[in-house]
């Protein structure tokens, strides 16, 4: 933490980042001269963070610009009927804006994120791109064999980048480090589902996507200084509907459309936005680290829309969240062209519509800036459940 | 810019060297009118895909394998697909979601009527899972809708810049058929694997891609005898829908046979062969022969494409059928579906195409439906255009929607680029 850093709140240093993690990746920059590191770049919605961060790479989410640059190249290089998220990432590579990236890695979580690595490839010729096949046969042990596999293919990857060799107890550390970091996220998920009025969603959200960025011992640190301060806090609630959120876990809405979804009368009790930070879950510290990890993919029992899992149930496992959770109205958040999340609203529209649960189904962008329309919707919907 | 053979052979009837279109057409009525007699005979339906699908082995077991997305193009065709999309639309899919898909689910909820006769339910859905994501998505919702069990082949995508098949990506895909696929369809079936059967099958589709190979290839002649784009989408149902048989081992000697007979003869599938185009992407299919048309009066003749190839990148050597090691080919095959390769090796594919086949430009048919064939093509005509001065043309519609096929527009785009492709060949128009 630098010497200025350390005279501001772990707020301010958490903005410090979200800002950063658009377009500017200059703290990335710092953090790689001070640490003489790297730094891999990583399409949503998941990556096993823990291994690059083993050597010494920061592992960084790249999730968009939000409506921060213009997306002129990309609009030449990709079709009209594509997620804008790809764009405006293919549009930071081809500013030059990705130079602080050392790798950058995709993997098979739709066909536009598929394309795009050759893509980026043939435009990037002298970056590193790495394409992870995660399994989809989930639910044979041959799937963890085969991840295992791909992970040791990444650290082939790594190894001639950074010219460090493999350490399993380098790799250990680093689990143990996420896991806290995870531990972290889920206590404030948990302060949003008890007592949503003491962190704003936005400002949840700020930390969280700052976590995407930073050295997980900062955030870790910071993290627990910020759960001191909410404490603290003496925020009276509102009358609100507690509302649950799916569809979003790729392409971010920008953050004023989920302020004016809180701002209309809700609280976001749970949404996917940045799901892949924290999903993973708790990773098993004892035997080969690399096969704790595959297995924490292959047999994590919540829904990941991008990860087919032929056993899972998400029609039950929405139920019981609403049940769990005390949801009164479920928003599905499409980003525009996004198959996955399209296909995925109506297996959980089907389960809603069997116990007359209330939902609406909205599509963003992450270029969206007008928000009076959303507002007026949700709005609509809150007080329809509300008045009821 | 007329030989004189081609002159001499514009006289001559087309229809006679036009037969093997008719043969694949009767093939097709047939392999339905089997389909339906093995079902009424008990046969268990598995909804199958077209890329990347080891039919073989569904055949050693005798499941009948019926694949909507040739179902949703051959319903498009006939005009049948706004209603199935809208019945899907209603029922809650996106304008955004592929039409194909938005098909397959829309003739399920009608009850299986489609303007093509009724679509039977599915006992399994296979998941073949190689060069598109959405088929995990289709399958996941029928799973979801009729409680249809899933059984998944996962084919890892040809991810490697340079060239290079991962060995964990051939032993994970051959282990899934070994492991998990053969049992799940001695269970369904109720019958034993027997190898001696699959090595009998692996052999006659071994046989039936040769020839196909054949037949493809001889869009290097010029003039091509071949519209290896137009024509091909016609030849390819023999390859995806009943390979692994003697009957379409048969049908392209037959087709080899009868473009030599053309070449020799003169004539081809336009009135001359005045542009040599290799194209991309997947053709519309509500006005097929429309937009083609648009593409015949220029006399333009596609000498290589991608779209004929989906069930398998047979011309380019990119596998081969062992009948002694059938399962461990048939996992190499599924690997090499066209869409399964990376956005390099595609491009360096089509630039072969050029290169090889004498083409003079590059046209790319994007469709809204299929992110898979479509995200890029973008890419690739700059990549044409701007760094190996190869005429591209990029137009876009749909493959089975048609409120997405603006004719006046695609043709005017589609004449000014054969304008610019006159000018830049010196030919006469």
């Amino acid at each position: 933490m630098s010497r200025v850093s350390a005279q501001l709140s772990s707020l301010e240093i958490f903005r410090q980042w979200y800002e950063d993690s658009f377009t500017e990746f200059k703290l990335v920059s710092e953090w790689k001269d001070v640490n003489a590191g790297y730094a891999l770049g990583y399409f949503p919605v998941y990556f096993p963070v823990e291994i690059p961060y083993s050597f010494n790479a920061l592992p960084v989410a790249l999730y968009g610009a939000e409506g921060r640059i213009n997306l002129d190249i990309a609009i030449a290089h990709t079709q009209s009927f594509v997620c804008t998220i790809c764009k405006s990432v293919f549009q930071l590579g081809a500013e030059d804006r990705l130079k602080a990236f050392d790798v950058l890695a995709f993997s098979n979580i739709c066909d536009v994120a598929r394309n795009l690595s050759g893509i980026m490839k043939r435009n990037l010729v002298d970056k590193e791109i790495v394409y992870l096949h995660f399994p989809i046969h989930n639910d044979t042990p041959l799937a963890i064999k085969y991840l295992v596999d791909e992970y040791k293919r990444l650290i082939d990857v790594l190894e001639n980048v950074t010219g460090i060799k493999y350490d399993e107890e380098r790799l250990r550390d680093s689990i143990k480090q996420f896991n806290e970091k995870r531990r972290l996220v889920k206590r404030l998920m948990k302060i949003r589902r008890e007592k949503p009025w003491l962190i704003p969603f936005t400002e949840f959200y700020v930390v969280v996507k700052a976590g995407s960025v930073m050295p997980v011992e900062m955030f870790n640190k910071l993290v627990s200084k910020y759960l001191r301060e909410v404490g603290s806090r003496r925020v009276r609630p509102a009358d609100r509907l507690r509302i649950l959120i799916k569809g979003n876990f790729c392409e971010q809405p920008p953050l004023m459309y989920m302020k004016t979804i809180e701002d209309a009368g809700a609280y976001i009790i749970e949404d996917e936005s940045l799901i892949g930070q924290y999903w993973i879950g708790e990773v098993d510290l004892d035997g080969d680290p690399l096969v704790s990890l595959a297995k924490a993919y292959v047999e994590n029992p919540s829904p990941l829309t991008v990860r087919f899992h032929p056993s899972i149930d998400k029609q039950e496992y929405i139920k019981r969240e609403i049940r769990d959770k005390k949801i009164e109205g479920a928003l599905f958040l499409s980003p525009k062209f996004c198959e996955p999340s399209l296909y995925d609203y109506v297996i959980y529209k089907k389960a809603l519509d069997d116990i007359h649960f209330p939902y609406l189904h909205l599509e963003y962008e992450e270029t969206t800036s007008s928000f009076e329309h959303l507002r007026t919707m949700v709005e609509t919907f809150v007080e329809s459940i509300m008045f009821d | 810019m007329t030989t004189s053979s081609q002159a001499a052979g514009s006289k001559l009837d087309y229809k006679e060297f036009d037969q093997a279109r008719r043969y694949q057409a009767r093939l097709v009525r047939e392999y339905y009118a089997n389909m339906y007699n093995a079902i009424k005979n008990g046969a268990k339906v598995a909804y199958a895909y077209v890329m990347g699908n080891p039919i073989e082995l569904l055949m050693v077991f005798d499941i009948v394998p019926v694949y909507p997305e040739v179902t949703s193009l051959q319903i498009s065709y006939k005009g049948g697909a706004p209603e199935l999309i809208s019945a899907a639309e209603e029922f809650g899919y996106s304008t955004d979601c592929c039409g194909y898909v938005k098909m397959g689910i829309g003739a399920l909820l009608k009850g299986g009527d489609t303007v093509i006769g009724k679509i039977p339910k599915p006992d399994i859905l296979f998941l073949g899972y190689s060069g598109c994501q959405v088929y995990i998505h289709w399958w996941e919702q029928l799973k979801y809708l009729f409680k249809t069990p899933v059984v998944t082949v996962d084919v890892p995508y040809y991810r490697d810049f340079n060239g290079h098949v991962y060995n964990h990506d051939i032993l994970y895909v051959t282990k899934q058929l070994e492991d998990v696929v053969i049992p799940k369809l001695e269970e369904i079936s109720g019958k034993r694997f027997d190898e001696e059967r699959l090595k009998e099958i692996v052999y006659y589709s071994r046989e039936a891609w040769r020839y196909w190979r054949e037949a493809l290839q001889m869009g290097k002649l010029v003039p091509s005898p071949i519209d290896a784009y137009f024509e091909a989408i016609y030849y390819m149902s023999v390859i995806t829908l009943i390979r692994g048989t003697p009957e379409a081992v048969e049908f392209y000697k037959f087709l080899v046979d009868e473009l030599r007979r053309r070449y020799e003869a003169g004539v081809g599938p336009t009135e001359r062969e005045d542009f040599r185009i290799v194209f991309e992407g997947v053709p519309n299919y509500p006005f097929f022969k429309r937009f083609w048309g648009l593409f015949k009066r220029w006399n333009a003749r596609a000498v290589a494409s991608t779209y004929p190839k989906v069930a398998g990148l047979v011309d380019v050597g990119a596998f081969r059928l062992n009948p002694d090691k059938p399962i461990e080919s048939l996992a190499e095959y599924m690997i090499h579906a066209y869409c399964n390769w990376n956005m390099i090796y595609r491009l360096r594919l089509l630039e072969r195409y050029v290169e090889e086949y004498k083409a003079d430009g590059v046209v790319i048919h994007s469709i809204k439906s299929c992110r898979s064939f479509s995200m890029g093509h973008g890419d690739l005509r700059e990549y044409f255009v701007k760094e190996r001065d190869i005429p591209a043309l990029l137009i876009d519609s749909d493959h089975v929607d048609p409120r997405y096929y603006a004719e006046a527009q695609l043709r005017n785009r589609i004449d000014a680029f054969f304008e610019e492709l006159s000018i830049r060949k010196g030919v006469e128009v």
